[in-house]
């Protein structure tokens, strides 16, 4: 396989294969942009790019090239990453070389992209047909202290209207040859074969490239560069911004409740992911508070989204009422270590237990690996890091650590 | 008459966790039974002793606090289970007898057991909670669109209930309302366990519990056959055309089903032709809906086919503008068989080959593997090998084309959201701050 373009650089490549014995076997490329990186592009291009990116000369698609391959191929884009995967059960490695060709590759028109707007559209409004992803969207773009998430990974039906081959171009150029893209496989065997195709295959397509080889968990990898920006720490005083979007169908309030915290180490990080967890369990002391104060005419549910270097916490709540003091309760146990103690050694050793049986079952898992691997990378973690914290966490530094706050917001979506 | 266990046992290389999978096959007699059970589902996952944190927990199993458990109703085509899982990372004897213990809860619940306090206590906030999750269901234009187009496909079931109806049910539940339903419903005395624990302990910490053992009979047709005719539930619908108002719909939503000219036997056979269509018409990227519907004429950005498994009938839906509903209509309903069969004669090793991968990755996941031995023994009294799997590569165009001919394109009914004057959800942004 000879790639059709020759580039004077590539940027650095990080390879990283782990073993399995499953009957399939699972390819993962992701590229270092996402709709947060469109500040000075048409929101939506990070998106566009990607379903660019299966066209072919000739009206060829590669969706249509690889079920040929015996593989199924897909692709996301999220707030900071665009991600290109495969899965198959053939031993032959040609899904593999056209695979680094699709995604080393831009083949764009002015009439691809014009169909392509017509397909993206269909898309976009099928997303703002639902309200709860405005209100999704609405508490991520409000809880940014400079709009990294501003607008829909997808962008408007408005804003795609000005993406043009040369915006694809440009993007394409900056982003997918630049530095940090990463490979991830899971494969039973056929490491050397794997490398020798990805090393052949960066010689012919730059004059200049390098990439780094890591095998199971020997991931020591050098620090990601994260994209920084602006975050005041209000910590000790922190306002929650309430937005309110309307549905005459609501027959009960629905609450979206955010935070966004900035950390100064990665221990922080880890804490904190484990104890927004904890609180959203079963062993949660706030759970226990619920059923004895009779306030179940509430859910709860939590997320941690990554972007670069911060974390948001969500908790989603329905019902009036009680709400927002539910809410606070659970954020106090951030702020307050007085509050924290009241987790007790012992509920702390056994949510610890749970939780890193829940990341060791990952490893039996391909189909999630492969994906929670790219995150983990995104953030400079590795699984082992993960493994060796949580077998060693104290009780007094999960009490100990404090965390720092940038904004909360809360949408509530009502008739 | 005593419950009797049927265990099935399979162990693979490589395995770091235990599952254990049981199903309790279920009848519903009556409307609103599926959310009786559903509602005591909740309870016993939210606060009973063995599902939580509780302290009666820790004081039995303090070294088995990673051990996860589950409670879910589920379908397998027309039949309804219990279905309980317990998963233990590092299991020991006693965290065995514990998953058994748990597994059993249900099943071993008595009249007495939802007169404690205990469950009264919960029973209300359940019910609650349960009432504000189907209300929050009314906010989502998707949601509110297949609730009415199951509104119509099953009118006729008496067992079915609208979101509404179950509102309203179980807003003045009471506490004699709730016992009465649950009596009513029947579980089966035959019990199925899946695991892939090869523990040979493993059967004396369940004949520790209160259940007769024996080894699964997979292929004891006789008593299968006897089961599926106890259980199974009504298949045929007649469909009607209807289309349903949304003033928050920006875009429209598309239902369309053709029925079955004549309903075909359910077999191992008819599945894998049933399967390998769907790749065809539907589901695969070189199937004739995405290439197209999507690709060709751009009109939506995900569309699928599939067999509504208890209507006979095949159902396609998708979500594109109001003005290409007839356009889509158009495109399926000029479709001849002739160019139909070219395309199957084109795609027909792909479509093969996309099955066979999709049940790969089921086995690959052990607990989908356990479920999807026990969906082919429920169903159709075999046992899944790799020797199924490679059957499905014996299919040939002719077996695709006779499933395509059986569908009556004539007899298409579309259910879709009438366009409205649609207004955006935009948000309207108060910048009150409120300090904590």
């Amino acid at each position: 396989m000879i790639p059709k373009i020759k580039y004077e650089k590539c940027g650095k490549t990080h390879l990283i294969f782990i073993e399995t014995t499953k009957n399939i076997s699972r390819v993962y490329r992701m590229f270092p942009f996402g709709s947060s990186y469109e500040k000075k592009l048409p929101f939506g291009t990070a998106h566009f790019l990607e379903h660019i990116m299966f066209k072919k000369e000739d009206d060829q698609d590669f969706l249509m090239l690889f079920s040929e391959y015996e593989a199924d191929i897909n692709a996301y884009t999220s707030f900071d990453k665009t991600v290109y995967h495969y899965q198959t059960d053939a031993t032959e490695m040609k899904h593999f070389e056209v695979f680094l060709e699709m995604t080393s590759t831009l083949h764009v028109t002015e009439e691809l992209v014009e169909n392509e707007k017509k397909i993206i559209s269909e898309e976009i409004e099928m997303y703002e047909n639902e309200i709860e992803t405005q209100q999704f969207y609405t508490t991520f773009s409000n809880l940014c202290a400079t709009p990294v998430i501003s607008h829909d990974i997808a962008g408007t039906v408005e804003s795609i209207q000005k993406i043009t081959p040369s915006v694809l171009k440009e993007s394409f150029e900056e982003y997918y040859l630049g530095e940090n893209t990463l490979l991830i496989m899971t494969a039973q065997e056929n490491f050397e074969h794997y490398s020798n195709v990805v090393s052949s295959f960066y010689n012919l397509l730059c004059e200049e490239s390098s990439f780094e080889i890591y095998k199971n968990s020997d991931m020591h990898r050098p620090k990601f560069s994260h994209a920084k920006h602006d975050a005041y720490s209000a910590s000790d005083d922190l306002p929650i911004v309430q937005t309110v979007l309307t549905s005459s169908f609501a027959t009960t309030e629905q609450h979206l409740f955010g935070i966004e915290v900035e950390f100064n180490t990665l221990e922080e990080k880890l804490l904190f992911s484990f104890l927004s967890s904890l609180l959203i369990s079963k062993y949660s002391p706030v759970a226990e508070e619920r059923i004895r104060k009779s306030m179940m005419n509430s859910a709860a549910m939590y997320d941690i989204m990554n972007v670069d270097a911060y974390t948001f916490f969500f908790f989603e709540n329905i019902g009036d009422g009680e709400y927002k003091r539910e809410f606070l309760d659970v954020i106090e146990y951030f702020y307050s270590k007085t509050k924290r103690a009241l987790i007790t050694k012992e509920t702390f050793e056994s949510y610890r237990k749970g939780y890193l049986g829940q990341w060791y079952n990952l490893l039996d898992n391909d189909g999630l690996l492969g994906n929670e691997s790219i995150a983990l990378y995104r953030q400079n973690i590795t699984l082992d890091l993960i493994f060796s914290f949580f077998e060693n966490v104290t009780y007094e530094t999960f009490v100990e650590t404090s965390y720092n706050f940038s904004k909360a917001n809360v949408t509530t979506i009502r008739a | 008459m005593k419950p009797q266990m049927y265990v099935y046992q399979e162990t693979k290389e490589n395995q770091k966790s235990e599952y254990y999978i049981l199903h309790i096959p279920i009848r519903f007699n009556q409307k609103y039974q599926r959310e009786i059970l559903r509602l005591v589902q909740r309870c016993l996952v939210s606060y009973h002793p063995l599902f939580t944190s509780s302290i009666e927990r820790k004081k039995i199993f303090s070294s088995h606090y990673h051990l996860t458990l589950d409670v879910r109703i589920e379908k397998i085509q027309t039949f309804d289970f219990l279905k309980i899982t317990g998963t233990l990372p590092y299991p020991t004897d006693k965290g065995r007898r514990f998953i058994m213990d748990a597994l059993m809860a249900i099943y071993h619940m008595k009249k007495e057991d939802f007169q404690t306090s205990f469950f009264r206590e919960i029973f209300d906030e359940s019910r609650k909670t349960m009432i504000l999750e189907y209300k929050q269901q009314e906010t989502s234009v998707s949601s509110r669109f297949y609730e009415n187009v199951r509104n119509v496909i099953y009118k006729e079931n008496p067992k079915y209930s609208t979101k509404q109806e179950i509102i309203d049910v179980l807003e003045t539940l009471s506490y004699d309302t709730f016992e009465t339903l649950y009596s009513e419903i029947i579980f089966d005395t035959n019990l199925f366990l899946y695991t892939n624990s090869k523990e040979p302990t493993m059967i004396s910490e369940i004949k520790k519990t209160k259940v007769d053992v024996s080894d699964i009979t997979f292929f004891d047709e006789k008593k299968r056959k006897t089961h599926i005719a106890l259980f199974a539930e009504k298949e045929n619908y007649t469909f009607e055309h209807a289309s349903f108002q949304d003033k928050e719909a920006i875009q429209g939503m598309h239902a369309l089903f053709i029925p079955q000219k004549k309903i075909i036997e359910k077999s191992v056979k008819q599945r894998l032709a049933f399967e390998i269509f769907e790749q065809c018409y539907g589901t695969s990227a070189k199937s004739f809906l995405f290439s197209e519907v999507r690709e060709h004429h751009n009109l939506c950005y995900s569309i699928q086919g599939s067999f509504l498994n208890d209507a006979n009938c095949f159902y396609i839906q998708t979500a594109l503008s109001f003005e290409h509903y007839e356009q889509l209509k158009e495109i399926i309903c000029s479709h001849t068989k002739q160019s139909f069969e070219q395309r199957v004669k084109e795609i027909l090793y792909v479509a093969q080959n996309e099955r066979i991968r999709s049940y790969k990755r089921r086995m690959d996941n052990t607990k989908m593997y356990l479920d999807l031995q026990f969906e082919f023994y429920i169903l159709y009294g075999v046992h899944f090998n790799m020797d199924l799997l490679s059957e499905i590569e014996t299919y040939t165009v002719r077996d695709i084309i006779e499933v395509y001919e059986n569908l009556d394109f004539s007899k298409i009914t579309e259910m879709k959201i009438e366009q409205q004057a649609s207004q955006k959800n935009k948000g309207e942004f108060h910048d009150s701050k409120n300090k904590i």
